[in-house]
């Protein structure tokens, strides 16, 4: 039998192995709920609520190669739309008392930052790289004071924050309120996922995604082809900031309070999703989720060795019973963090890729070559030839040391086709 | 007027501190274009060495210069260990990497030195009558050491880049890595010698901040914040520009403290948001940052 | 004697204060139909010497100005009636009822990694020790060791829920104890009461753990912020000052600070004029601020700064007044700074020197307490168990006491015969104690129309010749005056 062996997209076989990927996955989320203690289901919870915010960075960043440190702005700006409109802090018509069940905040949570989204996509027009990433950092550290700011207490709550709210789950849910607290935010975390990585997979699809990977790989061609820079920037990031904004809506509901100074509405959370994104693999379907449960899963991990050393298998050797180290379990991250950079340079998902490519390969229905010579959708076929490398990574060849995520150096095999599988 | 001429020699010292470490993102920068995340985290390293090393009887200035010989070779370690290798590999993956080595060197400062702050002795006087007056105004003896610092360092920066070979060795690797190579210049080598230039750089900035902040593990958390914004306001590949930067933050800062009253220092961040649109919208590649031609 | 007189003087405004509480609060004292328990006159009477106020300073009665609150009641000083906790409500009412089996588990969240976290580690330290101590020398709890299981949550509110699930559910812990920050105890505050797992002496002073209403299971640690900025206020206006400033850092913590002193400066006839922020991440010297206040020029400055900010406040505002010979405000800068570490080694120019702060627990390395028997003992139980913590730190001395604290309550469930959660969280809300390291002359006492336990604390200046703390005032004790908050 030769290696690799390649089907057809949506070929049987093709079909028989996304159903077996959902399949996994989808039993190890029922396991969980049954199996998994409260805790490990909550810490599950936030790993998805985490991948619903990188979903969305991986939109700007991944695809388009607009690298944002502003998604925990939008996150930050997410949990307080959600905050103040459930406490009726602002004035909202046709709602009595404008209080707010708590459901309806995500959309409106959405919709804000949609619109916010948009105006910090206008920079992204004339900037690049890490220039863009520092002025987005910029936005999410004034996003932060502007909530502090106590000329707008009686909104934001200032300094102290907004607290004394929470979302007790629905009554056809038949879930028994407080009690499934838990249960009930992992599902509705795992339903929010399933639809923006739908939603996602499917604009990556469209003729918007393709500009958008044009943008990403080539600016200045896609431009001289006909891509409208303004249209895509200002519009791809309204919506990465729209769905980072629902994560955040979340996570502040599931917290049940909002205050600037929470570690993840700041520099910490910007650099914790792009952490995620990377590590799971950027521009790749499934990385949001990978990278997300990397990200917790790990951290906890390295958290458990600070705790007690003495405990853990990795240290258990060296120190002493009972011995805490501070520290020790940031050293321990860190490290992993290096590790998993060297040795798994294009994150998880894009190396699995690689792996799997070399027994399996999925190729599309329309041969290769009549492809390359498709002269007729000029936009796509930029994005075409890029797909190719299976590792696909934001950035740009030419613009050098100005940009930092720039396309990759190694791994464009050309035999290797990109499947859109389309997300969990 | 005098209140005035105070204000902005305080921020100016301040600023003088963003400066110095934005300086060092700039060395990196040019050798490399990565944004060291670990930058701040390594001038803390140095300034707990410092802190060591004066607490074993050593004069401050020599315990800086020995800190600085550290933030080398760690800064250069970093680079050679973690940043090259994964470099060749995928670019964008040195960012997490490098996000990795921050957080390590912050944890391993704590688990090296311990969790509480530290007083930092300064290489300027510091009592509190150390103080001259100038046009009626006190101005602190320290904080236009600071000032005097970031200059002597701005000169010593232009002799190396200008009049050294290794100097002209780095502009050369700054700018076109392949050619420079084909000359027959290390560029390995000469990566290695930027990284380390900006720790020891780093470090010298931790130093001069902690004595009036207080030595601890967060010491640099904020200024590098401000430092990267003053890179980025100044042009990231432009020492000069990073030492423009840098003061404009401080005075920035100094300003809305004194003179805005609904604003406070926590708004900072807001007005730099603002300033830093307007600067980039006209020079999207800072004030003095070198404008790049795209190609298709 | 001149301070015999001021002493007895405090006592009787402080038993005043405290009828003038109750009485306040006499709608949320009948929670229940509890017969009144008879509880004893306040500590303070036995006071001894040690709260002297030095020659010199001029001690002052905080409580003169409060006789405007005349009491409405004429009961005795501290009684209240008997807290019953309510376990009908309870997720679980039968798991808060049911008698602890095995050993009795104690949990706790607090950062032992992650940034700025860490400066809060030796805290964790100091919990492990009283609980290693007391098992080796009471041999257990009920015969069998107490067990501490700590959880690392960087500072981050949502690490610290996920703690907590774990320790509630997979480490099956009986009750929390001394969790880290405001934000991290508040969001996990709501699901511990509806489990009706005790979440007891949690590190924060924010008014939230005295809404025994709606969270009776939650109780606080540290002296209520609203406490040590009347003290201070009752202090300035005491001593004639007419102005003050304040100078916080810019989160929940200094905000609480700053509106119960802005409350408190208007009752006390004070002007605000001027205010200033820091932001919680500066790590720089905050000249810019000291300028302004030295503009301001006021009578009295209320510092709120955090961590290492405390030192490098101190120290600017030794340079502001070197240069500026007209500047000389009292200033007192918050509990959580009174550490002789940022008064003392960090603080290199003379700025600390007659700076006021206050502690309601012993200094443990001032050598005022060279010989207490107490003191002692914690330095030796650090010295034993954990030789690498600096045990001079306020904060290892603070996490012994969150264990000493809850370890009490459940010695006091069994002495009542129902040791069990709900036993448990009763004992802690009718507490009456005081940990040995808690300075002399606190009452420590809660019951169902007082839902906070330290409400006592003594004013302390700082002398820089001697590196040490010196009383600047007598105890000063609110027992009950802070009643029950209500949002």
């Amino acid at each position: 039998m030769d290696l690799p062996r390649r089907y057809m997209r949506g070929s049987w076989q093709n079909w028989l192995g996304r159903a077996l990927l959902f399949g996994v996955v989808g039993l190890f989320m029922f396991r969980a709920v049954s199996e998994w203690s409260r805790s490990g289901l909550g810490l599950l919870t936030d790993a998805l609520i985490i991948a619903i915010a990188v979903t969305g960075l991986n939109l700007i960043t991944g695809y388009t190669g607009q690298l944002s440190l502003g998604h925990a702005g939008f996150f930050a700006i997410g949990a307080y739309v959600s905050a103040m409109l459930v406490t009726g802090k602002v004035w909202t018509p046709f709602i009595d008392g404008n209080i707010w069940t708590p459901g309806w905040t995500l959309p409106a949570a959405a919709v804000v930052c949609f619109l916010i989204g948009m105006v910090v996509g206008v920079p992204a027009l004339r900037l690049k790289g890490i220039y863009l990433a520092l002025v987005t950092l910029v936005f999410t550290e004034a996003v932060r004071a502007f909530f502090k700011y106590d000329k707008f207490e009686g909104v934001t709550g200032g300094a102290t924050g907004i607290k004394g709210f929470n979302y007790l789950p629905p009554a056809w849910t038949g879930l028994d309120g407080r009690a499934d607290l838990v249960t009930w935010f992992f599902w509705l975390s795992l339903a929010i996922l399933i639809l923006v990585s739908i939603l996602a997979a499917g604009l990556i699809r469209s003729r918007v995604g393709r500009a958008m990977v044009a943008v990403r790989d080539n600016e200045t061609a896609a431009a001289v082809m006909g891509v409208n820079l303004f249209t895509i920037k200002t519009v791809v990031f309204g919506l990465s900031g729209a769905i980072a904004g629902v994560a955040g809506s979340l996570y502040g509901l599931k917290l049940t309070l909002v205050e600037a100074d929470v570690p993840i509405f700041g520099l910490f959370g910007s650099v914790t999703l792009l952490v995620a994104m990377v590590v799971g693999g950027a521009a790749q379907n499934w990385g949001p989720f990978v990278g997300a449960m990397f990200y917790v899963f790990v951290n906890d991990f390295a958290r458990s060795v600070g705790e007690d050393p003495s405990g853990s298998l990795l240290l258990g050797w060296l120190v002493d019973d009972g011995t805490t180290l501070n520290g020790l379990g940031g050293v321990v991250f860190g490290v992993l963090l290096i590790l998993f950079a060297r040795f798994v340079p294009f994150g998880a998902v894009g190396t699995m890729r690689k792996w799997r490519a070399k027994v399996v390969q999925v190729v599309p229905r329309v041969p290769l070559a009549a492809m390359a010579g498709a002269a007729e959708i000029p936009a796509d076929s930029a994005s075409m030839a890029k797909n190719t490398d299976g590792d696909a990574i934001p950035g740009n060849n030419d613009s050098g040391p100005s940009e930092l995520p720039r396309a990759s150096v190694e791994g464009a095999d050309p035999s290797v086709v990109r499947d859109d599988e389309s997300a969990p | 007027m005098s209140l005035f001429l105070e204000r902005m020699v305080n921020g100016l010292a301040d600023g003088s501190i963003y400066a110095l470490l934005a300086l060092a993102l700039v060395v990196v920068f040019r050798s490399t274009g990565q944004l060291n995340f670990a930058q701040g985290e390594i001038g803390t390293m140095g300034a707990f060495f410092v802190s060591t090393l004066t607490l074993s009887g050593l004069p401050v200035w020599l315990s800086i210069v020995l800190a600085m010989v550290l933030g080398f070779m760690v800064a250069a370690g970093v680079e050679r260990v973690v940043v090259r290798p994964i470099e060749h590999r995928n670019p964008s993956a040195v960012i997490v990497a490098l996000i990795g080595v921050f957080l390590a060197v912050n944890q391993l400062n704590a688990m090296i030195w311990g969790v509480d702050a530290r007083r930092l002795p300064s290489v300027f006087p510091t009592g509190a009558d150390d103080f001259v007056t100038v046009l009626d105004t006190p101005l602190r003896i320290s904080r236009l050491g600071v000032i005097g610092v970031l200059i002597v360092l701005l000169v010593l920066l232009w002799l190396l880049f200008t009049k050294t070979k290794i100097g002209l060795a780095m502009r050369a690797v700054a700018n076109n890595q392949e050619s420079s190579n084909l000359v027959g210049i290390r560029v390995g080598t000469v990566l290695l010698l930027g990284w380390g230039l900006a720790g020891s750089i780093g470090v010298l900035a931790a130093a001069m901040l902690a004595p009036s902040a207080g030595l601890s593990g967060t010491l640099m958390l904020s200024p590098f914040l401000l430092a990267s914004v003053a890179a980025v306001l100044g042009g990231l590949d432009s020492p000069i520009g990073a030492v423009v930067g840098g003061l404009v933050i401080g005075v920035t800062e100094a300003v809305i403290v004194g003179y805005v009253d609904f604003l406070g220092a926590d708004m900072l961040m807001p007005v730099m948001l603002v300033i830093l649109l307007v600067v980039l919208l006209f020079r999207p590649s800072g004030l003095f940052g070198s404008e790049r031609v795209e190609r298709v | 004697m001149m301070v015999k007189t001021k002493k007895l003087m405090a006592l009787a405004a402080v038993g005043a204060l405290t009828l003038a509480a109750c009485g306040s609060d006499d709608d949320t004292a009948d929670t229940g139909d509890n017969t009144p328990v008879e509880t004893d006159a306040p500590d303070a009477t036995d006071a001894p010497d040690t709260t002297d106020a030095p020659d010199g300073t001029d001690a002052t009665e905080p409580t003169d100005t409060s006789d405007s609150t005349a009491p409405e009641t004429t009961e005795g000083g501290a009684t209240g009636a008997e807290f019953v906790i309510d376990t009908e409500v309870c997720d679980d009412p039968d798991a808060a009822t049911a008698p602890i089996e095995g050993p009795l588990k104690i949990g706790t969240s607090i950062p032992l990694s992650g940034g700025p976290a860490v400066l809060f580690a030796p805290f964790g330290a100091g919990q492990q020790t009283y609980v290693d101590w007391y098992n080796e020398t009471n041999g257990g709890l009920n015969g069998e060791p107490v067990e501490l299981v700590i959880k690392d949550d960087q500072y981050t509110a949502d690490l610290t829920k996920a703690n907590v699930d774990e320790l509630v559910f997979d480490d099956e812990v009986t009750l929390l104890s001394g969790i880290i920050g405001s934000p991290n105890n508040l969001t996990v505050q709501p699901d511990l009461n509806a489990q009706c797992i005790p979440q007891l002496w949690g590190a924060t002073g924010a008014s939230d753990w005295g809404n025994i209403e709606e969270y009776p299971w939650t109780s606080g640690l540290l002296v209520p912020y609203a406490i040590e900025s009347r003290v201070w206020a009752e202090f300035i206006a005491a001593e004639g000052g007419t102005t003050a400033a304040l100078f916080y850092v810019n989160n929940e913590f200094g905000q609480a600070y700053a509106e119960n002193f802005d409350e408190l400066a208007a009752e006390n006839g004070l002007e605000i004029v001027a205010e200033e922020v820091i932001d919680p991440a500066d790590s720089g010297a905050p000249s810019g601020q000291m300028t302004n206040l030295v503009q301001a020029n006021p009578d009295a400055i209320l510092a709120v700064p955090l961590g290492a900010q405390c030192s490098a406040f101190m120290t600017e505002l030794g340079n502001a007044k070197a240069a500026n010979p007209d500047f000389n405000p009292k200033v007192y800068v918050t509990a959580t700074c009174a550490n002789p570490l940022f008064f003392g080694a960090l603080v290199d120019n003379g700025g600390s020197d007659g700076v006021y702060t206050s502690s309601n627990a012993k200094f443990v390395t001032s050598d005022e307490y060279a010989d207490d028997e107490d003191v002692q003992l914690f330095l030796e139980a650090m010295a034993t168990y954990a030789p690498d913590t600096n045990a001079g730190d306020q904060s290892a001395l603070a996490g012994w006491l969150s264990m000493e604290l809850a370890i009490h309550a459940a010695e006091q469930a069994i002495e009542a015969g129902d040791y069990s959660r709900a036993g448990i969280m009763n004992a802690v809300r009718n507490i009456e104690y005081v940990p040995g390291l808690l300075i002399e002359g606190l009452s420590g006492q809660m019951n169902a129309g007082d839902a906070f336990y330290p409400e006592g604390t003594q004013l302390v200046l700082w002398d820089d010749a001697a590196e040490v703390f010196s009383p600047a005032g007598d105890v000063v004790d609110f027992n009950g005056s802070l009643g029950v908050y209500t949002p």
